[in-house]
């Protein structure tokens, strides 16, 4: 569950990247994240991993408050986000089983866990049989498949994709948007931040769009005003259509 | 794999790995690390051993600035031997050499190149001596006093301002030892850590996806420690080879040279103990130190 409340930042240099941001996402969610650039995108995603923290308001992630995180406890909120970046960030030096050892190592797990996670993660994102290939020996298609089973590996509870598909073509771009999908029908929260408004109108999912630093529209909250709407009215129509009174007399009554 | 508990376990073993390995995969870098090292080694060691060599010349010139205690005229040569027991027990005493009046002639008529000139000269002019030397010449006039004390013994020469010279001279040039020391281990470690942050900026991409992944800062210095380590330990075993050769080379050519004859050369075999150790300890630390300055700038992701 991650949850940003009334969240302000403000930069050292006086750029407000946040004005006032409300959101939440649930888990197990498939959320996309849209705004031109400057909008505050990146910055959500860096309060999200602990990079900065917030000027003010409430930020929570995943169980872990982050207004008063202690310096220690970042790595461990860290172990329970993937990360995927537009640039992928893979050791060129080392195969995709080494890179994906090294994220596990990082978090100190055995040789035995490593033994069996790997294949499992591997296969689950179609790269089972290249795992002794060199990043540099992959399609850039293959090397963000890389990257996302890097993210999965340590079996995070979010997965943050950061343009996860920028340097991608529209068919490459599409197999990795549905791959993520993939895992987020398994269980994991999703959340992709993008401006591939073409990509994003062929998911049926929640989208957040941010300008200047705040929500200027969320798909879910319109949908579930509109699924409130139907089941309660809100105050201004109740007032116009005269039906506080009904209502309150239904609840006296136990209706 | 621990989530959310901080990790307890240190693995030694895959630290020590990457550390080994990381000196391999960045060569040139660790290369550059070692030989630079090396070089600031060599320079502090070879410094502190004109330091050794002076102090130990310095302690020589003092030894050999003896107090000379003149026996009173009326004792005989037996009298006058008696009186090396009493001169022995005054504290600071280190040894004693009794000169009768027949040698005291011959040593002064020696220093002169015209013999004939002592020629009839009768030895009573002169008296027993006492030339001593002490343990701490500091406390010489304190020495002195006590010898003068001693009954039979007329006069007490010392050359107060000579000893003291030399504590200034020795006390100036350990204070200079010390700071010129000091000053090139501070730069060696300086070096040492611009040369890790070198490697570490080569790696900082690494150490980010580390940190992203959930990495403790922790586990990414430790491999950089014993990487720092191992650099140096490397690093001192070959300077110290390296100061052998030139110690021996350097002390070859002074003692065949009559010029250099009031030096007093220290051998390697005495002090190669402890210059291994210094090697030792010193390249660790620098290795060390300079790693863990250098990378720790790259933690803050």
């Amino acid at each position: 569950m991650i949850r940003l409340t009334e969240v302000y930042k403000e930069y050292p240099n006086g750029a407000k990247a946040l004005n006032g941001l409300n959101l939440e996402i649930g888990d197990g969610e498939f959320i996309f994240m849209v705004g031109p650039s400057g909008s505050g995108k990146s910055t959500v995603i860096k309060l999200l991993t602990g990079e900065v923290s917030a000027t003010d308001g409430r930020v929570m992630v995943n169980g872990f408050n982050l207004n008063n995180i202690a310096e220690w406890q970042i790595p461990y909120l860290r172990r329970t986000l993937g990360v995927i970046f537009q640039d992928f960030r893979l050791i060129e030096k080392k195969s995709v089983y080494d890179n994906m050892v090294f994220a596990m190592r990082a978090v100190g797990a055995s040789q035995r866990e490593i033994k069996k996670r790997i294949p499992y993660v591997l296969k689950l994102v179609g790269l089972d049989g290249k795992s002794s290939r060199l990043p540099d020996e992959l399609s850039g298609g293959e090397q963000q498949r890389v990257a996302i089973a890097r993210a999965l590996v340590n079996n995070p509870d979010t997965i943050i994709a950061d343009e996860p598909t920028g340097n991608l073509d529209p068919r490459k771009s599409l197999e990795i948007m549905t791959l993520l999908k993939r895992i987020n029908e398994l269980g994991t929260t999703v959340l992709v931040v993008t401006h591939e408004l073409d990509m994003v109108s062929r998911f049926d999912e929640r989208v957040v769009m941010l300008e200047r630093g705040r929500i200027v529209r969320d798909s879910a909250a319109g949908r579930q005003k509109a699924r409130s709407s139907r089941q309660e009215p809100s105050g201004e129509a109740q007032s116009e259509a005269g039906a506080p009174e009904a209502v309150r007399e239904s609840a006296k009554r136990g209706e | 794999m621990s989530r959310r508990m901080p990790d307890r376990s240190h693995n030694f073993t895959y630290f020590v790995a990457e550390g080994f390995s990381n000196m391999f995969t960045h060569g040139f870098m660790s290369f550059a690390a070692i030989g630079i090292t090396i070089a600031c080694l060599l320079i502090m060691g070879t410094f502190s051993l004109v330091a050794v060599n002076a102090n130990a010349t310095l302690a020589k010139l003092e030894q050999d600035n003896e107090i000379l205690a003149y026996v009173e005229d009326g004792l005989t040569e037996a009298q006058a031997r008696a009186l090396g027991h009493k001169i022995l027990a005054v504290e600071n005493v280190a040894e004693i050499e009794f000169i009768t009046r027949d040698k005291a002639l011959a040593d002064y008529a020696a220093q002169y190149e015209d013999s004939t000139l002592f020629e009839g000269m009768e030895s009573s002019v002169l008296r027993h001596r006492f030339a001593i030397t002490l343990v701490d010449i500091s406390l010489m006039r304190q020495t002195k006093e006590a010898i003068g004390g001693i009954d039979g013994i007329g006069r007490v020469n010392a050359y107060e301002e000579i000893s003291s010279g030399f504590i200034t001279i020795r006390n100036i040039a350990a204070i200079v030892s010390i700071a010129l020391v000091s000053v090139l281990f501070l730069v060696s470690v300086f070096i040492i850590a611009n040369t890790i942050k070198l490697t570490a900026f080569d790696r900082r991409e690494d150490i980010a996806i580390m940190k992203m992944v959930g990495a403790t800062d922790g586990f990414v210095r430790w491999p950089f420690v014993y990487e720092g380590f191992l650099t140096g330990l490397l690093s001192s075993v070959i300077a110290f080879f390296m100061q052998w050769g030139l110690y021996s080379a350097i002390t070859k050519g002074i003692s065949g040279n009559d010029i250099f004859s009031i030096i007093t050369i220290v051998p390697f075999a005495d002090i190669w103990q402890i210059v291994a150790l210094v090697f030792v300890a010193a390249g660790m630390l620098i290795g060390v130190g300079g790693s863990l300055s250098a990378i720790r700038q790259f933690l803050k992701v």
